[in-house]
């Protein structure tokens, strides 16, 4: 049975429904189902009718009264440039920073992932030992500091790309400069990834000297692959405002015939 | 103002939001934001991250409003909207405090005191219908956004036994709501 197929059987996509909106699956699983009710209008009803049946439920559990300055900020948001809002998270939770990195970066990312797709890499030292194509690609830039009053304009420097393993060597990492900003400092980074579901950082590595390829172990491979964004620091400690240099989205690549589902 | 004249004032309300009318968004906002906050805080419990998850559905009821169906009620694709953006925070944030079974009870017993509405007598003569146990799962789940994991450590039982009482749950809930 394919993919799409599967998901038109009534057990299936009722049970999907009622866990989807019950809330217990993980951010990537919702986020496949949310991909797949686009596809499977059985679904997409079964999830509806879930909602509904559900959804009465909280208009009679107790209210909360929201603070005045909740509203202000709303308005603030959609009607006019973006106020600086009270940052209670860190740093990189805040909501203007990934807006600003995180739509031109994402957009950018997506074409050169077009482009690798196209365009065979070419690498300093091709080796054979990588496979076809990256699995990975994350869009490097600038880390952004000092929000005030700062001009906000995403700035790609660099493209990290992430190979599987191959049957003869491990996972691999290449870092690629662009043409027009080409690297200054030959200091080794540090990388860091942050995990899609927890926000958790995971350190990874830090970048080889010379010609040496970035060989990824097992660990740091799961790390990179399940990151929603790659952090690259002066040191080896923890991503600060301070110590980071590079931020971006990591994605995965997917192949050109891939079923969404 | 019961159950149906509120569903209906916020699905009309919410088409205008979907024309981009601000005005409607802020009369959406004082109609729903204390039943949204509700919401919220019993999944995030912590009154600030619950503002500013508040805030963040309402500026993605404006940018995603269209993307509500024609089929859905506005105030259950608000309601989803608002557990999705509660649970990711509260992943973000990473606490939960020590469960209480008892605050279902006095939850449940808030849901039966308004009789006007027939989908509530519905749902929760349905609720009534479950067994303790897995009525206790649905609605710590679904209520405050508990995993599977959670909850089996809480109620002492396997994960197994608790994904089964769950599903087995929303199963007979569903099947008495449609009967």
């Amino acid at each position: 049975m394919s993919g799409s197929m599967r998901y038109r059987n009534p057990v299936i996509y009722s049970h999907l429904a009622s866990q989807y909106v019950i809330g217990v699956m993980t951010p990537r699983v919702r986020a496949r189902v949310e991909a797949l009710r686009t596809l499977v209008p059985e679904l997409d009803t079964a999830i509806i009718s879930w909602s509904e049946d559900l959804a009465p439920m909280h208009a009679h559990l107790p209210e909360k009264a929201p603070l005045p300055a909740t509203w202000d900020r709303i308005d603030a948001q959609i009607t006019g440039p973006a106020t600086k809002r009270k940052n209670k998270t860190v740093w990189w939770d805040s909501l203007r920073f990934w807006r600003l990195t995180g739509a031109g970066a994402t957009l950018t990312s997506f074409a050169l992932a077009l482009m690798l797709w196209i365009a065979p890499l070419q690498l300093q030292n091709p080796t054979s030992l990588i496979s076809g194509s990256p699995s990975y690609v994350a869009v490097m830039s600038p880390s952004m500091t000092g929000l005030d009053g700062e001009k906000e304009k995403v700035d790609i420097r660099f493209v990290v790309n992430v190979y599987q393993k191959t049957e003869t060597a491990p996972s691999q990492l290449f870092v690629q400069w662009s043409e027009r900003q080409p690297r200054t400092s030959q200091a080794s980074m540090h990388l860091w990834a942050k995990d899609i579901e927890t926000g958790e950082l995971t350190y990874v590595g830090a970048e080889p000297s010379g010609a040496e390829p970035w060989k990824l172990t097992k660990a740091a491979w799961g790390a990179v692959a399940n990151s929603s964004d790659l952090f690259f620091t002066a040191d080896r400690n923890k991503p600060t405002e301070q110590n980071t240099l590079f931020t971006g989205p990591c994605i995965q690549l997917g192949g050109w015939n891939q079923n969404v589902i | 103002m019961d159950i149906l004249d509120f569903t209906r004032q916020v699905n009309a309300l919410l088409y205008r939001v979907q024309k981009k009318d601000k005005a409607a968004l802020q009369l959406l906002y004082e109609l729903t934001s204390g039943k949204l906050l509700g919401l919220v805080t019993r999944i995030v419990r912590d009154e600030a991250e619950a503002e500013d998850v508040l805030q963040e559905i309402f500026i993605k009821i404006w940018q995603q409003a269209v993307q509500c169906s024609e089929q859905a009620s506005a105030w259950a694709w608000l309601c989803v909207m608002a557990r999705n953006s509660s649970l990711d925070r509260l992943r973000k944030i990473q606490q939960h405090p020590h469960i209480s079974t008892d605050e279902d009870e006095g939850l449940i017993n808030l849901l039966i005191q308004d009789v006007d509405s027939e989908n509530n007598i519905a749902l929760n003569r349905c609720l009534y219908t479950l067994k303790e146990q897995t009525r206790k799962s649905v609605l710590l789940s679904y209520l405050h956004g508990y995993s599977h994991n959670e909850l089996s450590q809480a109620m002492s039982v396997p994960l197994g036994t608790m994904k089964a009482w769950i599903r087995r749950g929303l199963q007979e809930l569903k099947l008495c709501l449609e009967a």
